[in-house]
């Protein structure tokens, strides 16, 4: 096995030769339409298998027909309507969209999301969640230390960081979203809050498809995130009686230690709802077996690999990579791009075969 | 160079292309996927030009800022030439580009929002500004930016009579030519010329120019379809 | 970027524990896949390129000047540009001074002299296309970029071809300037790819440590952790100077142990070999085709 690959991207990749040199002619005819219309058609049919006519590019004209609704990716002018962008055709009812092959994230309310703290500020966080606009997660949408029913205080406001710090990740609900494409988030639910134990995967938003449930136990004591922004974390599966009895201590300390707390003067329902609340809080990690981080770190190589090979991300896939990637041996070859692309192909054609 | 050596009485010009010949063509797009959200390479000739767009971001103005930075590293052109960040050609092309490709953009779609377009010319002969200018469009289709429409640039040179498309950096020396960016429907957006050149001349000039930015806007078209499977 | 408190003593207690792990599943002697390739800028003598999968991208160029001059030192330029940064910057000095005394320190100058009077003249231009978003406001340094460039700067004078001179060499009693063979053909590589025992480029080794251990190639997330950073150069099959340490993150820096320079030491010894042997296929595979030459 040898400690570094390095690849030629041209020498690997059979390079297409797509020029057009227009051979005019006499009549100094430079619009070659049909030379043109030729070479799209057969661009199309080689490397296209969608439907060559749901694919639109910026100011391409899409309908004449006035009583379609425009949604995003679109624009108007004289009863006609355009494509602003490059990507698919979407019709849902009277609502036409054009969805672009690329792009940053753009929040819909009810998204789960991870972010991390980039900043603070009047009684708000700012969250990066890749988006255009950094989200907003005002100093009311989480749970305080010390009980939902408890109210917020100035002293809360002062000590915004010790509740969540910059840099610190998260995994939140987009709540609303404002006319610019921002987003406001809560963590108001004990599923949200946030992230300890584990490590934090990046791979493209467009990758991941909406659905009930972002949060996964996966097999082999590891569970993940995949937020709908393409921020992914995996992190070792909460057990959750002794996670609480061992922090118990940890959250007394940490109370403790900052002389006056938050929620400290408050009335609270019962002790343990307070204790509780802080070890959401806390930095620590738990005690992490290496053969779980080992774990962790081959689906972390998963989930990059299926981002690779541009594959939709969902937990029964990623779990079958899983399995694939057993296949080929230790870890260390998992970073490899072949070993990447092989696991891509590998998880396509046992999809296949399963219909 | 002598004005002869440029176009022969048979017609062909110095590098062999006839008057209305481009240089061969190249588009890429989505070339640096890890490193920016549009990307794009175009080449025309020797000239390379490589566009990174970072964006949109959060701004603090209220509308959309657009910035465009031109960088020419020393090793462009065939002699080594240096030239300094805060060039004032380059400060001038750049301000070219951003204008032209600001008013392609849907604005209201992108409040309080910046995108970054920088700007590499990796390879320098001639038609530099065109270069850019298809270049950073692509980069903005490329980063999924709503559009009106694409602008996309040629330059068209003229000797005596016959105007030469696609010019390169030997004929841009020697002769008056111009760069000229349009959108669908022929609408010019983008007209640049530096050099005198007789009025009666200049409507062949744009007619020739026009033809030619429709030819690469066909060729962004294969381009940007071509990008759509690699997702 | 600026990773959680929680994050990075996960990456720290992983790499520092009994059983050693990386974040990414890499062995302490494994480097990230790269990508690069050589000889696409038309204008130049050598280029190269290289990148790897952080998106940091970077571009080389090697011209060749003829020049009549006396001072060795003269006749090795290294230009380093970071796109968006301003010139000038600390970071690019450094850089800049590190790279130029590695290669100033072995090179073998008779392979520049061209007649009696002559020499070639080398410009070497690095411009790093692309720098991490959060650079400003993040701890890491980024000197880890010198592994990186020192590669990509193999590459290009590896892939470097100086046209064939048609004139007599020696011209120490004739004024005569030396002419070229105008057949490309005819050129010939700067340093002869055939006999084994020539000069080598040299190699600039970034390794950092943390604990007790000590990794090769560290990604942006590992260096916000590291405590510290040595740089190590090979050439011509041996560690020599510059040696130097760097701080790689403004995190978490503590004095460095002495025990970990020899194990830096003894990793390069490891990679060098496979490393050197990987950049020389890349700089022999040669592009024949300028546009597609990216």
């Amino acid at each position: 096995m040898s400690v570094i690959s390095i690849k030629n991207p041209l020498k690997s990749t059979v390079i297409e030769e797509n020029h057009i040199n227009e051979s005019d002619d006499e009549n100094n005819d430079l619009m070659l339409d049909d030379a043109i219309d030729e070479v799209l058609d057969s661009a199309q049919k080689r490397y296209m298998n969608l439907e060559n006519s749901s694919i639109v590019t910026p100011g391409e004209l899409i309908t004449e027909d006035a009583t379609w609704m425009r949604g995003h990716g679109t624009y108007y002018l004289d009863d006609k309507t355009y494509s602003s962008v490059a990507g698919t055709i979407s019709k849902v009812n009277k609502l036409l969209s054009v969805i672009p092959f690329n792009g940053r994230y753009r929040p819909e309310t009810g998204d789960h999301v991870v972010g991390r703290i980039i900043g603070i500020g009047n009684k708000r966080w700012r969250v990066d969640l890749g988006s255009e606009h950094a989200g907003i997660l005002v100093l009311g949408a989480v749970n305080l230390p010390g009980g939902v029913l408890r109210r917020k205080s100035d002293s809360d406001e002062l000590q915004m960081r010790s509740i969540l710090k910059e840099g610190d990740l998260l995994n939140c609900e987009v709540q609303s979203t404002f006319n610019d494409g921002s987003a406001s988030l809560h963590t108001r639910s004990l599923k949200y809050g946030k992230l300890r134990n584990g490590m934090f995967v990046k791979v493209n938003s467009s990758l991941i498809v909406r659905t009930k449930n972002h949060l996964h136990e996966l097999p082999g004591g590891v569970s993940v995130i995949i937020g709908v922004n393409g921020y992914c974390w995996i992190f070792k599966t909460k057990n959750q009686a002794s996670s609480v009895a061992s922090n118990k201590a940890e959250s007394e300390f940490t109370s403790a230690s900052n002389g006056y707390s938050v929620g400290m003067g408050s009335v609270s329902i019962t002790r343990l709802e307070e204790e509780s609340s802080w070890e959401i809080y806390s930095d620590k990690n738990d005690k992490i077996s290496s053969s779980i981080k080992e774990t962790i770190s081959r689906y972390r190589c998963c989930l990059l690999a299926l981002s690779y090979n541009s594959i939709s991300i969902n937990a029964q896939r990623l779990v079958k990579a899983y399995e694939i990637s057993l296949g080929y041996g230790e870890i260390n070859k998992l970073i490899n791009e072949d070993v990447k692309k092989s696991i891509g192909e590998d998880l396509i054609n046992s999809e296949k075969m399963r219909g | 160079m002598s004005h002869q050596e440029l176009l022969s009485p048979e017609g062909f010009r110095y590098d062999g292309r006839r008057c209305n010949e481009q240089r061969n063509f190249n588009l890429e797009l989505n070339t640096h996927p890890h490193a920016a959200d549009g990307s794009a390479i175009c080449s025309m000739g020797n000239t390379k030009v490589l566009s990174l767009l970072r964006g949109p971001t959060d701004s603090n103005d209220s509308g959309l800022s657009l910035s465009v930075s031109i960088i020419q590293p020393p090793y462009a052109k065939s002699d080594r030439v240096q030239v300094s960040k805060n060039d004032r050609r380059f400060a001038e092309l750049s301000l070219m580009v951003q204008r032209t490709l600001l008013q392609s953009i849907v604005q209201k779609a992108y409040p309080r929002t910046n995108i970054n377009i920088k700007l590499t010319i990796l390879s320098a002969d001639g038609s530099i500004l065109a270069a850019c200018v298809n270049s950073a469009t692509a980069a903005l289709v490329d980063a999924g930016i709503a559009l009106y429409d694409t602008v996309t640039a040629i330059t068209v040179g003229i000797h005596d009579i016959s105007p030469l498309i696609d010019c390169n950096a030997i004929e841009e020396i020697d002769l008056p030519y111009l760069t000229i960016g349009t959108i669908s429907n022929s609408k010019i957006n983008l007209l640049l010329m530096e050099s005198k050149t007789p009025l009666d001349k200049l409507q062949k000039m744009i007619n020739l120019g026009t033809e030619g930015c429709i030819q690469i806007r066909n060729q962004l078209d294969i381009a940007i379809r071509k990008s759509a499977i690699k997702h | 970027m600026v990773l959680s408190v929680a994050e990075s003593s996960y990456i720290y207690d992983s790499l520092t524990s009994s059983n050693s792990s990386r974040i990414d599943a890499r062995k302490a002697n494994q480097y990230r896949p790269l990508n690069a390739n050589c000889g696409f800028l038309p204008n130049s003598n050598g280029s190269s390129r290289i990148y790897n999968a952080d998106g940091i991208e970077i571009i080389t160029s090697v011209k060749a000047k003829v020049v009549r001059t006396e001072r060795i030192a003269d006749l090795i330029n290294v230009d380093i540009d970071i796109h968006g940064e301003k010139d000038n910057t600390t970071l690019c000095q450094q850089l800049t001074t590190l790279i130029k005394a590695s290669i100033m320190d072995s090179f073998q100058f008779d392979l520049l002299k061209l007649t009696g009077k002559y020499y070639f003249q080398l410009f070497i231009d690095v411009s790093i296309l692309y720098l991490p978003e959060d650079f400003s406001a993040s701890s890491y340094t980024l000197y880890s970029l010198l592994s990186l460039i020192s590669m990509n700067v193999y590459i290009s004078l590896k892939s470097t071809k100086l046209p064939f001179l048609i004139s007599s060499k020696d011209d120490f009693d004739v004024e005569e300037e030396p002419t070229f063979s105008d057949d490309w053909e005819l050129s010939k590589f700067l340093i002869p790819q055939d006999s084994k025992n020539t000069f080598q480029p040299p190699l600039i080794f970034v390794v950092g440590t943390a604990g007790e251990k000590a990794i090769i190639d560290p990604s942006l997330e590992e260096e916000e952790i590291l405590e510290h950073g040595i740089c190590l150069t090979w050439s011509n099959s041996k560690v020599t100077t510059p040696i130097q340490s760097l701080t790689l993150s403004t995190n978490n820096t503590k004095a460095l142990k002495l025990s970990l320079i020899s194990e830096a030491i003894k990793l390069v010894k490891n990679v060098a070999p496979d490393v050197i042997s990987a950049l020389d296929t890349i700089a022999s595979q040669e592009s024949d085709d300028f546009n597609n030459g990216f």
